[in-house]
Order: C-alpha cells, then structure tokens, then sequence
C-alpha cells in the first residue's frame, strides 16, 4: 500500500490559502464591516457593538441573508473584486 | 501543486493579528482604562494625584449651593472634558467614527452627565427615586423616542466603550484576593443559571416550533451575555439575520425593564447591597443594562432604610457575577454550540468547521483590563500598611480611578437611553417572545434564590 504523500510547509500555506480564499471572508456578498453590520442589525449597538470582540470576524450574508462566520463557505462563493 | 502556489498568490489580503488591536472597542477599553491606572500608579508614586482632574459633583442641599460647585470647578470640568474627548476620541478614530462629529455629540452627552450627576448628589434625589442611572435612561429613552437623534450622533453614543472603559476602571477598586476569593462561588451561581436559563429558553423555542438556530441564539441571548451573546451564537450557528435581529429586540426589551424592576424588587425586599447586586449579575441580560440597575441600587444604601451595605457592593458583585461568572464564557459557548450545529442540526448549505480558536477569538477581551487593574493596584497596595492605604492610596490613587469610572458609566447609561428605539421591540412576532420569556421568568426566581437563599451568607459578607 502506498504512503500518502507528504505537503512540504509551502504547500500546506497553499492548502490553507486555498480555504481561506474560497470562504466568506473574501465572498462579495460577505459583509463584515461594522457601521454596515450595526445598521442592519437594529438595536445591536445600545447593548452591545459591532466593534466587540465576541464578534470575532462574523458578518452578513447578503446572498443568504444570515449572520455567520468568516470562515464559512458554500457553492455561491464569488471573490470580491 | 500549481494550483496551490497560484491560491498563496492570489489569497485575498488578510488582517494582520495586530490589527485586532486598534480596531476592537475591547481593546480601547484596557488601552483607555489600563493607561489611566498607569498614569494615576505614577503621579501617585512621584507623591502626585489624579485627584484634580477627576472631579466629581459633591453633596448639595439647595440649588446655588450646586451652581457655585460648578461655577468654583469649571477649570476642572473643562479638563476632564478634555480628558475624556481626547481619550475617547482616539478611540473612535480608530474604529471609523470621523472625530467632527464624534466632537459636538461627546460634548452633549458630558453636560447632560454633568446634569444627572449633580443631581445625584441632592440630598433628596433618593427620597424621589432620583438614581443617576435610571434617570439617564429615562432621559434618554424620551429624547431619542420622541425628539429624534440625529445619525451625526452616533459617534458619541458609544455605549460598549463606555461600558467596558469603566469595568476596567473598576478593576483598580476591587483587589485581587476578592476577585480569588469570590471566583468559584461566582461560577457555581453563574454557571446553574446559564446552564438552566439556556434549557428553557432553547427548549420552550424548539417546542414551539422555532428554528434550532433561532432556539440557540435567544438561549445564548438570555443566558450568557445579552445582545453579545446572542450575537456570537449567531454568528457560530450560522444563524438567520432576522433571527439575530429578534434576539436583539428581545434581549434589549428585557434589559431594559429589568434595569427599573430588579432594583424595585430588591428594595421592596431589603436586600443587602452585596446580595442584590449578586441577584442582578446573575438575573439582567446585558453588561450595560446590569450596571445601570446595580449602580441605582447601590445608591440606596445610607438612604433607604433597611438597606444595608456600601454602595460599592452591589456595583462589584454585579461585575463580578456578570463579567467573570457569565461574559468569560461567551467563546466556549459558542464554540460547543457550532459543533452541535454542524453535526447535529440540519444543513443550511453553508458550511463551516467548528475551530477551537474560537473560544479565544470571542473572548471579551476587556475583562483582561479588568484583572490588570486590579493587579496593578493590589500590587502597589500591597507595599502600603492598612493605616498608609487608608492615608495614601485610597484617597490619592483609588478615589479618583473611582470619580472616572462614575464618569464612564453616566455617559453609558445616558447612551444606552439615547440608542434605543422603541420601535424595534417586538420584530419577530409571539413565539421567539414567549420562549424568552419563559428563560426571563426563570432566570429571575433562580437568581434571587441563589443570591437570597443558597449563598447569601457569601454574598452578605462580601457586601460589608
């Protein structure tokens, strides 16, 4: 039975480049600016902020209309510009 | 392989990790916070104060006596308007707010605090019902539900800054050993209360046919901490924006009855300061919301009768049962909550792989400010005899940290008031609002139990 083959460091980087890039964080249906995150979420900034860190990287999904995290992805994926 | 290179190359530009430091109200907090602990520890060791600067309304019976207190201060008002404009307006800078219109809204919001502060201080304002904390949020409430604020504003109403600028604050009153001492006691009340509160609010939501994720955020939301609560989980569960929207309307609604009613209750009840403020941290939804309950709270003692305690108590066991008994745990909450979802919940068609690192990423990174603080000062305390503390570094170093974070506050609860728009209550219809009811309702009679019956000797002592 033959070994798997094994991923030099720059190739994992590249792994790892490779979901980075495919997920929300970079989709351009992704919100994750803040100001833009507070308005539409009314209420969010008299108790809490968009600024917080319990938000971590979260946003908003403008292609399925949901709140999550950046390093979701799905079949729409389309890179910002 | 070539496909491997050419993502490395073409990977979007990503945040640097340092950036999180300047573009996180969080960290402005300990920034703003941990800066005036420093500077406050160093004018104190060169024999000097803050007490100048920090000046703070003193108690007045008729009013020229409180206009001549201002009229003989104005220099020192004026400073601490720089102060804090200079401070905050960093700050704001840095998370995006232009500073030309964060200028003219922070100057509105500091002469309305000079306002409820001074009248805080009249010898009769408990007799009315007159707390600070209540009478900023009606205050605001009114102005921003029938006036209007204009958007201009925004910049100034920074309610998370203030907030977490202050419990940093307050981390320089509370020493060390108390917050070691408090620790497992906190966690155990904190812990019962979030873990049944969630049960009941998840559960009732899921039999009333509600979305899991929906069920999950408005559990986080009543549970854990308020709208930041309710928010993580969104984010971790991957949760519908309507749905985080509902949490957030029904979490404010709650907070913000609570902040009236729960200080009502305990003082029908005549709670001791230390066993209201454990109740409050344990039974209010918000960090905001909890503080503004706490602090009108506080300010019955020596007042009302029967009330026993400092005023300080009910503020620092509410802190310490909300920040470190519930808010810590936000990450690891929504961390276990996206593993249930990815594995056990139905697919949304978007996928994400539950990550550990969460747990760090959510944490509430004020409380860190809030622990240095307290260290810094129970370090340098700790050189001083008791005689030489009471001397010297309470009223030198202690006392004015305290001035400022009263400061902070008033300008939190002013803002909370001055953001809420009644309006947006009740979105998402009677289900989600009888399912967080239900956690409401719980929530309430667990805390007073704990706080009344089960610990009340800890929190009776801790209050003295």
């Amino acid at each position: 039975m033959k070994a798997p083959a094994r991923r030099s460091a720059p190739q994992w980087r590249g792994v790892v480049a490779s979901v980075l890039e495919s997920s929300c964080g970079s989709c351009r249906y992704f919100c994750q600016e803040p100001h833009e995150i507070e308005s539409q979420l009314p209420g969010m900034r008299s108790l809490s902020s968009a600024h917080g860190s319990v938000r971590a990287s979260d946003g908003i999904c403008r292609r399925h209309d949901r709140y999550l995290g950046a390093t979701s992805h799905c079949a729409d994926y389309q890179r910002r510009v | 392989m070539t496909e491997l290179v050419e993502s490395r190359v073409h990977a979007p530009k990503r945040e640097s990790a340092w950036a999180e430091f300047i573009s996180k109200d969080d960290w402005w907090a300990i920034w703003i916070g941990l800066g005036l602990v420093v500077v406050a520890a160093g004018l104190v060791s060169s024999g000097s104060s803050l007490k100048w600067l920090a000046i703070a309304p003193q108690k007045w019976k008729a009013w020229p006596e409180a206009v001549a207190q201002l009229r003989d201060h104005a220099a020192q008002y004026l400073a601490l308007f720089a102060l804090w404009a200079a401070l905050f307006g960093i700050g704001v800078r840095a998370l995006g707010y232009r500073l030309s219109r964060f200028l003219p809204s922070f100057a509105l919001l500091f002469v309305a605090s000079i306002g409820l502060y001074v009248l805080g201080q009249w010898d009769q304002a408990a007799h009315y019902n007159l707390e600070p904390p209540l009478v900023a949020l009606v205050l605001g409430l009114l102005i921003a539900n029938t006036v209007g604020i204009p958007q201009w504003a925004d910049a100034g109403l920074r309610v998370e800054l203030y907030i977490k600028t202050g419990i940093v604050l307050l981390g320089a009153s509370l020493p060390l050993t108390l917050i070691a001492w408090a620790g497992p006691v906190v966690i155990v009340q904190a812990a019962i209360v979030s873990l049944v509160t969630f049960g009941v609010i998840y559960v009732t939501a899921v039999r009333l046919g509600l979305d899991k994720r929906l069920a999950a955020t408005l559990g986080t939301g009543g549970a854990v901490c308020g709208v930041s609560g309710a928010i993580a989980t969104a984010g971790a569960v991957g949760a519908r924006k309507e749905h985080s929207s509902i949490a957030i309307s029904l979490v404010i609604f709650w907070a913000i009855l609570a902040i009236f009613i729960l200080p009502l209750l305990a003082r029908a009840l005549q709670l001791p300061t230390g066993v209201a403020g454990a109740w409050i941290g344990t039974s209010e939804f918000a960090d905001a919301a909890g503080l503004a309950a706490a602090q009108a709270y506080g300010g019955y003692a020596g007042h009302v009768a029967g009330i026993n305690g400092t005023p300080e108590a009910a503020v620092n066991a509410f802190t310490l049962m909300k920040v470190i008994g519930r808010d810590v745990w936000i990450g690891a909450w929504a961390f276990v909550l996206s593993i249930i979802a990815t594995t056990r919940w139905q697919s949304t068609g978007i996928d994400s792989k539950p990550n550990p690192g969460e747990i760090w990423r959510r944490f509430p990174k004020f409380v860190l400010g809030f622990l240095i603080a307290s260290a810094i000062v129970s370090v340098i305390s700790s050189g001083y005899s008791y005689a030489d503390y009471k001397k010297v570094v309470q009223p030198s170093l202690v006392a004015p940290l305290q001035a400022l974070r009263v400061w902070a506050f008033t300008f939190t609860f002013l803002a909370i008031g001055l953001t809420t728009r009644v309006r947006e209550f009740f979105t998402g219809g009677a289900k989600p609002f009888y399912a967080f009811t239900a956690g409401v309702a719980v929530n309430v009679v667990l805390g007073y139990l704990l706080s009344t019956q089960v610990f009340v000797g800890f929190w009776t002592r801790f209050g003295q």
